[in-house]
């Protein structure tokens, strides 16, 4: 096992420990590797005399179980590997620093190609379902005024504002008709609602991913 | 050998090492190899708790073959500790010693 490999592997299976420690620990086995090299001894004889990473870290972190780990979720310093340096102590700082820039970058990059590709098409569907929305609550609304005036047209025929172009019962039924087809249009479009926004919160959420360096 | 009592055995012998003369890291796993087979690498995370429970502290110092190193020495607890676990393991040496020879 090389330097490297070995201090990847340590690195990963202490990276929720908090910031000051995990650094102090990975100097100190750069110190013993740097130390067992200008003794002559090979890489792969210092880390096979040292052991398994794994299991050291087990160690370092059962030691202080009540120690303040990282929830690594809520992280920002997701795992990209050991950025240590051959000569002298490791300095895993330049980590962090390289992964905000890069993040940076990623985000301003998504949000034109956002705005380039997505946005467009994503209105037009969304002006779409509004406007469907709008259509299915006034065939609603056309259909309830619509018997409201025939209610009281036939209850009152000398009634003067109310003007029926076609005979009550065949404006009844239409008056009807549209109430239901607008009730079934709002049945339908709450559900497609519904998708919309739950793909809408995945999209944002694979963004943001991909911002993060997950994907 | 049950791993809690070499760890403890370990603890012993580190803070022997260390009373005698204050070492850097690796100048301590060099010493201890010598007459005892360990993996190395758990002397660390021993070393860091000793650290964290008072019994030792660290200094750096530079060296002329590269980067500071760092040191580990006894706190004045780290001495009384010490004692009393080679007492306790006196204690033990000798309970073993009359069971196994007395049988």
């Amino acid at each position: 096992m090389t330097k490297i490999q070995f201090m990847n592997e340590l690195y990963r299976w202490i990276r929720t420990m908090p910031d000051e420690d995990r650094s102090e620990v990975m100097s100190d086995y750069e110190e013993h590797f740097m130390i067992g090299k200008q003794q002559g001894r090979s890489e792969d004889e210092i880390a096979m005399s040292l052991g398994d990473p794994q299991k050291i870290a087990k160690e370092l972190m059962n030691n202080y179980p009540q120690e303040n780990f990282i929830d690594e979720n809520k992280s920002k310093n997701k795992y990209t590997g050991y950025q240590g340096h051959n000569n002298g102590y490791a300095t895993f700082e330049n980590n962090r620093n390289d992964n905000r820039f890069n993040r940076a970058i990623v985000a301003i990059l998504l949000i034109f190609a956002n705005i380039t590709f997505v946005l467009g098409p994503y209105i037009g569907i969304v002006g779409a379902v509004v406007g469907f929305w709008i259509a299915a609550i006034g065939m609603i609304l056309a259909g309830v005024i619509g018997i409201i005036g025939i209610l009281f047209k036939a209850v009152i025929p000398a009634i003067p504002f109310i003007h029926i172009p076609v005979s009550l019962t065949i404006g009844f039924f239409v008056s009807i008709a549209s109430i239901s087809l607008g009730v079934l249009l709002v049945y339908l479009l709450y559900h497609v609602t519904k998708l919309i926004l739950k793909y809408t919160a995945k999209y944002i959420e694979f963004n943001k991913d991909i911002v993060n360096g997950n994907r | 050998m049950n791993i809690q009592f070499k760890k403890g055995v370990l603890e012993l012998c580190v803070l022997a090492v260390l009373e005698n003369k204050e070492c850097y890291g690796y100048e301590l796993v060099s010493e201890l190899s010598k007459t005892i087979v360990i993996s190395e690498g758990t002397i660390y995370p021993l070393l860091r708790r000793l650290k964290k429970d008072g019994y030792v502290t660290t200094y750096l110092q530079e060296s002329t073959e590269g980067p500071p190193r760092k040191y580990y020495s006894l706190t004045q607890e780290g001495r009384n500790v010490k004692d009393e676990l080679s007492m306790e393991w006196d204690r033990f040496i000798d309970g073993v010693n009359s069971i196994v020879k007395g049988c």
